[in-house]
């Protein structure tokens, strides 16, 4: 698995995505600006490439050519929303275009499709032996398909996507269930049980104190 | 209907009134002068004739009552005078018919109803007549006779006259049709190039000018048309350019706005969901604290910069010593000045303008000038007075702006390095803002600059009185 490169030329906006995707458990690079988003194009390989379009001083659209013969799939990100600009982003070549302000779930989201996608057993979240595909919502443990209900399967997403991270548990009710029910923590533990007893990770997901739940890191 | 078929119409229809009143009264008058003149010289014949018979019944007693006499004596006339004669008995009794018409007795009848001085006319086919009636009388006794004139070839001449001239009618119509047709073409041409021109610009092309000379009212009408295209395409010009600008600065500003709100709801989102490491925590922090500054100071730059709207406002002008701005300026910029300020020309004189914009101007483009920061880590800000006016240089020997990025500097939002002016929260606002001070002043910013060597802002005030 190759890592993710983020090229904006906005630091924080750049260490948000960063911080973002390796809580779901990728490998990343950044480059604040063209010149050296074109060097690691050049040098490096990269499983996708999320490109702000507005740079100063070279064009996000000219940082295409160089992508293109790479074949590696590219997200746009950009403040520009108009649909004659995303028409462009697409046409330029783009996997997907996401427009700024972004929800950074929403482009994990969008991440794990375009990785999907592109074949390379991209977008699934793995950890202990358990694979999931979040787009087709289906899970294997050790190769074997496990039957989750769909609440239990958002809730497995939201941990796989925050490995090593101790959730609060009212974002994580927000989170899954949308905030529909009022009191919420029976629900959020049982189905916490339910799937350490369905994948066996029992010793897996841990159970923070006054914060939440935590799914170890796989090393 | 078309101008030119109007115009033939028109023309064609007063000719052939004017022709055909002409032509009627020509050939009108001429005719019945031939016809009168004929009647006259007939009249002549017809007395003479009237004086024959007398002298016949002069010389034969009782002619009227022998028929044959009569006869022969009407043969016998009718040869030598060649004309055509009738003779009734007083009774109204044809006694002899020689007057060269096939049915003649109607006509001769009422020849003889219309008595002595009359003449009357007789119409067989194509052929006319004159009749003459007189009684002719000797010792009591009464012939009347009737004298019938042939006058076929008067009304022979007149149609034939008649014909001609309608032949000549349909000539001259022609003729007059195909010129009038021709003429009004050729000058409704220009009305042509002028509707044309007028349709491509109506469709857009705003560049369109129909370019036509000449001196009479339609080259003329041709100029003004070109004078209003030329104000119309200057108009539209501007327009496109205003409607170009605002969409810059919504999109310039758009971007701005959702740069900073992009890493604000992505931090606090982090922060508010997972229990984060400290130094990740401290980083989220960071970033949401100084992005929302910077969108605070873009935020007052903004609405600053609204207020200033030269469309929409005009400065009281007041008079400004010089002095007391320098002073006013140095004590906002901060106290730790990385840079020496060298004012020169500000101890004396006065000039119209507001203190505060005037302030902030000189702060800005100060402010500027230490960023760039210069090699002698010196600014000079000199006032140089001369006619009325004073002319105010700030000077440094920094970074300096290249030659093209130059004209676009005081655009709002324009950032000539973008990464160093975000460090210091910069939103590329300052120069636009100098600008629009400059303006409501009623001068402009002028800049030199050269990349490695320096920047050079120049602006001129009025000299305030007194």
């Amino acid at each position: 698995m190759n890592p993710i490169l983020i090229v904006d030329d906005e630091r924080p906006i750049a260490e948000l995505i960063e911080l973002t995707l390796l809580q779901a458990g990728y490998q990343c690079e950044i480059a604040l600006d063209g010149e050296t988003a074109a060097d690691k194009i050049e040098t490096g390989r990269y499983d996708l490439i999320l490109l702000d379009i507005m740079l100063p001083g070279v064009d996000g659209y000219e940082l295409m050519e160089y992508i293109r013969p790479t074949g590696t799939p590219v997200i746009f990100l950009t403040a520009k929303g108009m649909l004659a600009d995303r028409v462009r982003g697409l046409r330029m070549g783009a996997d997907d275009y996401i427009v700024k302000p972004f929800e950074p779930l929403e482009l994990l989201a969008r991440v794990e499709s375009v990785l999907r996608r592109a074949g390379r057993g991209g977008g699934l979240l793995r950890a202990f032996g358990v694979v999931v595909d979040p787009a087709a919502r289906k899970v294997e443990k050790d190769g074997v398909p496990v039957a989750l209900t769909p609440r239990e399967f958002d809730l497995l997403v939201l941990l796989l996507r925050n490995q090593g991270i101790a959730l609060y548990r009212d974002v994580m009710y927000e989170r899954v269930w949308g905030g529909e029910e009022e009191t919420g923590s029976r629900t959020l533990d049982l189905h916490i049980q339910r799937l350490r007893k369905k994948l066996g990770l029992a010793d897996k997901i841990k159970t923070v104190y006054k914060i939440g739940y935590l799914l170890e890191v796989e090393t | 209907m078309k101008l030119a078929a109007k115009l033939t119409l028109a023309i064609l229809l007063l000719l052939a009134l004017l022709l055909n009143l002409g032509a009627a009264w020509l050939i009108g008058s001429g005719f019945s002068a031939q016809l009168q003149a004929a009647a006259q010289q007939n009249a002549a014949t017809h007395r003479a004739e009237c004086y024959q018979l007398q002298k016949a019944m002069i010389e034969t007693p009782d002619l009227e009552t022998q028929p044959p006499l009569v006869v022969l004596y009407g043969q016998q006339r009718t040869a030598q005078a060649g004309v055509g004669l009738a003779i009734l008995s007083e009774e109204g009794a044809f006694l002899y018919s020689g007057t060269g018409m096939e049915n003649g007795w109607q006509p001769v009848l009422r020849a003889v109803d219309a008595g002595e001085d009359g003449m009357t006319y007789a119409k067989e086919g194509a052929k006319v007549w004159q009749l003459f009636a007189s009684p002719v009388q000797w010792q009591g006794r009464t012939l009347w006779l009737v004298s019938s004139c042939d006058v076929s070839s008067v009304f022979r001449l007149r149609n034939q006259q008649l014909e001609g001239f309608a032949r000549l009618e349909l000539i001259a119509f022609a003729g007059v049709a195909l010129a009038v047709w021709a003429v009004s073409r050729r000058l409704t041409r220009p009305l042509k190039t002028l509707e044309e021109t007028s349709r491509a610009i109506a469709a857009g092309a705003y560049d369109r000018r129909t370019g036509m000379t000449g001196a009479d009212e339609v080259a003329s009408l041709a100029a003004s048309f070109d004078a209003m295209a030329e104000a119309v395409e200057q108009r539209a010009n501007q327009l496109d350019l205003a409607v170009h600008q605002r969409e810059d600065f919504v999109s310039a500003f758009t971007h701005e706005l959702k740069t900073p709100m992009t890493s604000m709801l992505g931090y606090a989102d982090l922060l508010r969901s997972a229990e984060v490491k400290p130094e990740v925590r401290q980083r989220a922090a960071n970033y949401i604290y100084h992005e929302t500054k910077r969108l605070e100071a873009l935020s007052a730059k903004l609405m600053t910069f609204m207020a200033l709207d030269p469309e929409h406002r005009t400065l009281e002008l007041r008079p400004v010593a010089l002095t007391a701005l320098a002073e006013k300026v140095a004590r906002a910029l901060p106290s730790e000045c990385p840079v020496r300020l060298c004012w020169e020309g500000f101890e004396a004189g006065r000039v119209l303008g507001d203190e505060d914009l005037l302030t902030s101007l000189l702060e800005n483009l100060i402010s500027n000038g230490m960023r760039a920061e210069p090699k002698d880590g010196r600014i000079s800000i000199t006032a140089h007075r001369k006619n009325g006016q004073v002319e105010i240089t700030v000077r440094d020997r920094g970074r300096g702006i290249p030659k093209k990025e130059l004209e676009r500097i005081t655009e709002p939002f324009y950032m000539v390095d973008k990464s160093r002016a975000r460090a210091q929260n910069g939103s590329g606002f300052g120069l636009a803002l100098c600008a629009r001070i400059a303006r409501l002043h009623g001068t402009r910013l002028e800049f030199e600059s050269q990349p490695g060597e320096g920047t050079m802002v120049r602006f001129t005030l009025k000299e305030a009185e007194g």
